[in-house]
């Protein structure tokens, strides 16, 4: 059962038309075009969760598409609270199928090396701002790629999605403590690895230095 | 006083973070996706097996689930097993000695030895040619084959197998 205690949170659809308790109903009742309606609801951000994990859009896209299905088949089951939002069980779904694939790429990695262009070193001058930008982009996800699964979700959903702590606590399915642990340890060890990255100072004028 | 989340976002790390994610915020995945699922959600058009399989496929279980239907199929199959255990079965006597046990033997009015025996049922259910089945077993059951059974016809020497 999924309550209505984050309904809403971050859905700009939810509330001006049909709720997703609503849709789910029309679902599970062997409405299909309904399911047309909570994909566009929900498909962004999960596609956006699946991407920072990922960091390829192709295995992104092949990530919501199966998060997507799994909820589909299993849409019955779920009994939502008038008003409440079905995205955290979606989130969930692609999150576990996110795990997956990354533990499986870790086990590919470990194989054949990482990948050399992960860690070869970038143009170290940059003087345009926007690459400076996208620069400052690479170093966050090279560093996130750095983190373990549990962790690396728990800040990319409270810095990508901006979720407060019992949103994430709700989504993972995980006590509320946990998620602030993960937060602080994850943050750490982002800390400690931007801090010893030598692209860092050049793209970003160590304007980071003192975090 | 300031909760310390709302320190992981105002700090220096936290700002240098969020904007990490900037690029990410405005992707979409391509309309592909979509396209993509509803084409393995969609019911095929028409009816035939494949419309049938798509009947199962209604999400929570509706009337044509899989499982109920499973459920309606096995109740008669279980009725047709058990008539079948019944009529090939029956009570085995065990003093028959390879000798009908008139009375005994259920409607088939055979023996327990000629029960433990059936070449042809056996190379039916396991898919083995009855010759082969009869080969293997004919050794240890041939004094029985040749028995005093007038019930049945001794087994056929074109069979390979030699009746005294």
């Amino acid at each position: 059962m999924i309550d209505g205690r984050i309904a809403d949170a971050g859905c700009p659809g939810v509330g001006r038309e049909a709720d997703d308790a609503t849709i789910v109903a029309r679902v599970a009742g062997g409405d299909r075009a309904a399911f047309a309606e909570l994909y566009g609801r929900h498909s962004g951000p999960l596609f956006r969760t699946a991407f920072a994990v990922t960091r390829d859009k192709g295995v992104a896209e092949d990530l919501l598409q199966e998060a997507f299905l799994r909820g589909f088949r299993h849409i019955g089951r779920v009994q939502l609270a008038p008003g409440a939002s079905l995205r955290p069980w979606l989130h969930r779904i692609l999150i576990n199928l996110a795990y997956d694939w990354s533990a499986r790429q870790r086990t590919a990695e470990a194989a054949v090396g990482r990948a050399a262009d992960r860690f070869a070193p970038e143009s170290m001058v940059s003087p345009e701002r926007h690459l400076e930008a996208r620069e400052s982009q690479r170093l966050v996800r090279d560093a996130l790629d750095e983190l373990p699964f549990k962790q690396r979700i728990v800040i990319i959903l409270f810095y990508l999605h901006e979720m407060d702590l019992a949103e994430i606590s709700i989504t993972l399915n995980v006590p509320a403590g946990t998620v602030k642990s993960r937060l602080h340890y994850g943050r750490a060890r982002l800390k400690s690895v931007l801090e010893t990255d030598a692209r860092l100072p050049v793209a970003l004028g160590v304007r980071y230095a003192s975090a | 006083m300031r909760r310390p989340e709302r320190d992981y976002r105002d700090d220096a790390l936290g700002t240098y973070l969020a904007r990490g994610f900037g690029s990410l915020r405005s992707s979409e995945p391509s309309p592909d996706v979509w396209r993509r699922i509803e084409r393995q959600i969609a019911p095929s058009p028409g009816g035939g097996a494949r419309g049938w399989l798509d009947r199962w496929r209604v999400p929570g279980g509706g009337d044509g689930s899989l499982s109920r239907v499973l459920a309606w199929a096995a109740v008669p199959s279980a009725v047709a097993l058990s008539v079948l255990v019944f009529l090939g079965g029956g009570p085995q006597d065990p003093t028959a000695r390879g000798r009908p046990a008139h009375g005994m033997a259920g409607i088939t009015g055979l023996s327990a030895a000629e029960l433990a025996y059936q070449p042809h049922m056996d190379g039916l259910w396991l898919g083995v040619p009855s010759t082969s089945m009869l080969r293997a077993h004919v050794g240890p059951r041939q004094a029985l084959l040749a028995g005093a059974d007038t019930r049945r016809e001794p087994v056929s020497a074109a069979l390979g197998v030699a009746v005294q």
